[in-house]
């Protein structure tokens, strides 16, 4: 690929003069010209500017489609997530310490932390692939961690994602996505019960199948500036989270004051992200999450 | 500028990104994934090392994601095409021939009303090459110089003005013929065999 250097190499070759009074004219149609006399009101000109515009018109004409911010921007979390390592794997300090005369060699060292980043490599991968622990998606908890986040702090990208200011409206949206009516919950009676909705959008939570999902936005009633992220994914994927419980993730999150709290119902998971825990708790009682008190899992 | 900070400029050239990807590709799915491919090679960290400090402006960030887009679709159409063709293929031989001194098709339709041809108009684009809607792109609805369209698609200004020359011309050419067009330009009946280029008052060189 060419390096913004070359780029700029590019950029400074000099324009060549005008070859003919053709080429004149539509330079200076282009605003290409130091010098365009003779050629101010020129019909010619205001043909080409006139071409220019129509072409502008047309090609412009072209919609980004719904969500592809937020792909693009799982997929970027994944590629970022791919290269960190894993946070959970055993330190490979400990394998040093069986045999300190032996592992603590030159050669040997080398090969150990070789291996070492070998399996910090395949062992990030391999949180990502089977969302472990014990199958929970810990993937797409840390994509709605962090999308919770961007939308909560970037006004501009919040305004081209969330298309619906309409709580009844959310059902439609999901099912468009999905191509059927989906069972969601009962997002009118939850916001009569704490919490206020905001708005929603498509998003794209990182599932196997890439199934449709969406993000809503809720604040408390008590404290609007208590932003609480609802996303839903309808996928039979993750089975671990069943039907009967609700589970609190518990991980070592930037904001450790962060909640969020991973739920199955009629064939759609859910995540609930919350920046404290007593909005965690308002918004889960009144999306009536299942199970009488929430289990705690590490990831 | 910070690897979030970067993210989140880069994301406000999403549109223009998309636009370009889906006039290259003419596929909503084909586009939505090369505007992916674009980004995860713009955010990586070789790529963020390498935008330079100077680049910084916003226009500056969109060429530089423009250009990479541009060129993750021709690497991904040679990786398709590499046991059958060459790049040429997806190039005209004459890209570089000097610029045509002709005048031009579009002189004879001054004044006319260019929405009434909105659709003409846009199948005219669709039947050109990759290059040329990507160089009418670039110049009618981003509004870039002829040098920023240069570095964008990496290859001498005079090949840009060639190519968008060549491409206006085939536009034009391509109306003229266009029965729809013709009767919203009051071209009189019969005569959609003479192209407004022919009808153009030629220009001494």
């Amino acid at each position: 690929m060419t390096t913004p250097r070359d780029q700029s190499d590019q950029a400074n070759q000099p324009l060549p003069a005008p070859q003919s009074e053709a080429e004149r004219v539509r330079r200076a149609a282009d605003g290409e010209l130091d010098t365009a006399h003779g050629l101010e009101g020129d019909p010619r000109v205001a043909a080409e500017r006139e071409l220019r515009s129509a072409v502008g018109r047309v090609m412009s004409d072209v919609a980004v489609p719904a969500g592809l911010g937020e792909r693009v921007a799982a997929a970027i979390d994944r590629e970022t997530l791919a290269a960190q390592p894993a946070p959970n794997v055993s330190d490979p300090t400990v394998i040093v310490r069986s045999n300190r005369s032996f592992w603590t060699t030159p050669k040997v060292a080398g090969l150990v932390a070789l291996a070492a980043a070998v399996v910090l490599s395949l062992s990030a991968v391999v949180l990502l692939q089977r969302d472990s622990p014990a199958g929970m998606p810990a993937a797409a908890v840390r994509f709605a961690s962090r999308e919770h986040d961007r939308c909560s702090n970037n006004p501009a990208y919040s305004d081209r994602k969330f298309m619906v200011e309409a709580v009844g409206e959310v059902p439609e949206l999901f099912a468009g996505l999905a191509g059927r009516p989906v069972g969601i919950a009962d997002l009118a009676s939850a916001s009569a019960s704490g919490l206020m909705f905001v708005a929603a959008g498509p998003c794209a939570v990182p599932a196997p199948g890439r199934p449709a999902s969406i993000h809503v936005r809720f604040a408390l009633d008590e404290d609007p500036a208590a932003q609480i992220s609802l996303f839903a994914v309808e996928t039979e994927a993750w089975p671990v989270v069943t039907g009967a419980a609700t589970y609190r993730i518990s991980r070592d999150a930037r904001d450790a004051a962060e909640v969020t709290y991973v739920w199955r119902s009629s064939g759609v998971v859910y995540f609930l992200v919350a920046d404290d825990a007593e909005a965690a708790e308002t918004a889960r009682e009144a999306l009536s999450t299942p199970g009488d008190a929430p289990e705690t899992i590490q990831l | 500028m910070g690897p979030e900070e970067y993210q989140r400029r880069a994301m406000e050239h999403l549109e223009a990104v998309y636009r370009l990807a889906y006039h290259l590709t003419r596929r909503a799915d084909d586009a939505e994934d090369l505007v992916q491919e674009t980004y995860l090679r713009a955010l990586k960290p070789s790529a963020v090392a390498r935008f330079d400090e100077s680049r910084e402006d916003n226009s500056g960030m969109r060429s530089w994601l423009l250009a990479i887009c541009h060129n993750a679709f021709y690497t991904s159409l040679r990786k398709k095409a590499r046991a059958h063709a060459t790049t040429d293929t997806f190039h005209d031989a004459s890209d570089t021939e000097p610029t045509p001194g002709e005048g031009c098709a579009t002189w004879s339709l001054a004044g006319l009303d260019w929405e009434q041809v909105d659709g003409s108009l846009k199948r005219a684009i669709d039947e050109l090459k990759p290059e040329f809607r990507a160089v009418l792109l670039l110049w009618g609805v981003e509004g870039l110089k002829y040098r920023e369209i240069a570095t964008i698609l990496e290859v001498p200004i005079g090949t840009i003005m060639s190519r968008l020359h060549r491409a206006r011309a085939l536009v034009c050419e391509a109306l003229a013929a266009d029965p729809e067009a013709q009767a919203a330009f009051g071209l009189e009946p019969g005569t959609s065999d003479q192209s407004p280029a022919t009808k153009a008052s030629p220009t001494p060189e």
